[in-house]
């Protein structure tokens, strides 16, 4: 049985556990204000289109604001991409990761801590020709929480994006959600639990479009104490550009 | 001018909307996107949140009422996270996941009054504007659901005491 003082401690640690995503909440309110704006386009008076407008400017300049400004007023708004073409372009391969559900680490000795391989591929190694780029990389955020982030780059616009996030299972694994940065685009996220993994999925929204950019997807977790080994986790992305290119990328952590 | 109004409410609330959402339905990324649908509520209807005695009870209200929907369609679709964590076994599971499920277990008033007057250190009058309810319902759910609370952490309070320690 806690005290009172014991449980206002529980709540309020459990409470700071989570870490909102500001990106994330300004952008699906300016999704949410945008389709209904859409949908009440004949009404006499539109207040959801200053919605819009009110968090555009929360956000400032740049291309997400004038896109959601230009959606706010109805006058302007982006013509949809040209349906695909059926050619379909293959990118260089880039090495394959292994997804199977048990990574074995090579074991040299019983008590030596498994480390990814040195002569492990970089994270990702498209063709120079390859609009698409991605990285993986860790950001500790604290003795047990973490987050997994994958760093996309497309020089061309995509109209289909699925970004995963394979977490190898690691002592007291346990996900806090997945969450992205790609403005102007409504992005569903999910995490899935798998028998040897911990798997974030993150997929452009149909009838989307993202225009050429940077982009940011995380998978947020916490583990136990004395760190952990990202050496068996992976990420892919696969995307179709606005000429119907099917366009890959795929690495690891580290 | 309503849009620097609005834009202020934004950046001095979406943090506590989503750590209320966080609590109440135990899913960090859902508890975003419920923060979010509240503030884009709180835009609908900014006239009357300006008007409101405390506008930040009319946003966090909207949570609580977001939140009940989403835990009810969640279970009908089998897929409320929480309904897993009850499910989980008992041992090697994280502090963490005992805060979550124990607040689970709790019906959704006496959630709601707790994790506001401990988590958000409110009042009890404050409690019964958020929620539109009498204070004398908050003080009467708030002592039972605390009491329930305690009593399923006790068992695991050392671990959770660990676990801060770490964070």
């Amino acid at each position: 049985m806690l005290t009172d003082d014991e449980l206002r401690a529980v709540l309020r640690a459990e409470a700071a556990a989570h870490q909102p995503d500001r990106a994330v909440i300004l952008n699906r309110v300016t999704q949410t204000a945008m389709r209904n704006e859409a949908a009440r386009r004949r009404a006499p008076r539109v207040r959801i289109a200053g919605a819009a407008a009110a968090v555009a400017a929360v956000i400032g300049g740049g291309g997400f604001a004038q896109w959601a400004l230009a959606g706010g007023t109805g006058s302007s708004r982006p013509e949809p991409p040209p349906p695909p073409s059926t050619t379909t372009v293959t990118t260089p391969a880039t090495p394959p990761v292994t997804t199977g559900a048990s990574p074995k680490p090579s074991r040299t000795s019983p008590s030596q801590q498994p480390h990814r391989s040195p002569s492990a591929p970089p994270s990702s190694a498209p063709a120079a020709t390859s609009p698409l780029w991605a990285d993986g990389s860790v950001d500790v955020g604290g003795k047990t929480q973490a987050s997994s982030v994958v760093t996309i780059r497309t020089s061309e616009s995509l109209t289909a994006l699925d970004v995963t996030i394979r977490l190898a299972r690691t002592a007291e694994l346990v996900s806090r959600g997945g969450s992205q940065q790609v403005p102007g685009a409504s992005v569903n996220s999910s995490v899935a639990e798998e028998a040897g993994a911990l798997v974030y999925h993150f997929t452009l929204s149909s009838g989307d479009t993202i225009a050429p950019g940077t982009y940011t997807f995380f998978a947020r977790y916490t583990y136990a104490q004395g760190g952990r080994d990202a050496g068996a986790d992976s990420y892919a992305a696969t995307a179709t550009s606005g000429s119907g290119a099917a366009l890959k990328a795929s690495g690891a952590f580290g | 001018m309503r849009d620097a109004a609005f834009h202020a409410y934004f950046e001095s609330h979406y943090d506590s909307l989503s750590r209320l959402a966080y609590l109440m339905i135990g899913d960090a990324s859902a508890a975003d996107d419920l923060a979010a649908d509240a503030m884009t509520e709180v835009w609908r209807h900014w006239e009357r949140v300006q008007a409101a005695d405390d506008p930040a009870a009319y946003g966090h209200g909207i949570v609580m009422n977001l939140a009940r929907n989403w835990i009810r369609k969640r279970s009908r679709e089998r897929l409320f996270s929480l309904e897993v964590l009850k499910r989980a076994p008992e041992s090697d599971v994280p502090a963490v996941l005992d805060v979550r499920r124990a607040l689970a277990k709790l019906p959704h008033r006496r959630r709601a009054c707790v994790v506001l007057r401990y988590a958000f250190d409110m009042s009890e009058r404050e409690v019964a504007t958020t929620l539109g309810i009498s204070e004398g319902a908050v003080k009467s759910a708030t002592s039972r659901g605390a009491k329930q609370l305690a009593e399923m952490l006790g068992g695991s309070l050392a671990r959770i005491n660990g676990w801060e320690a770490a964070a």
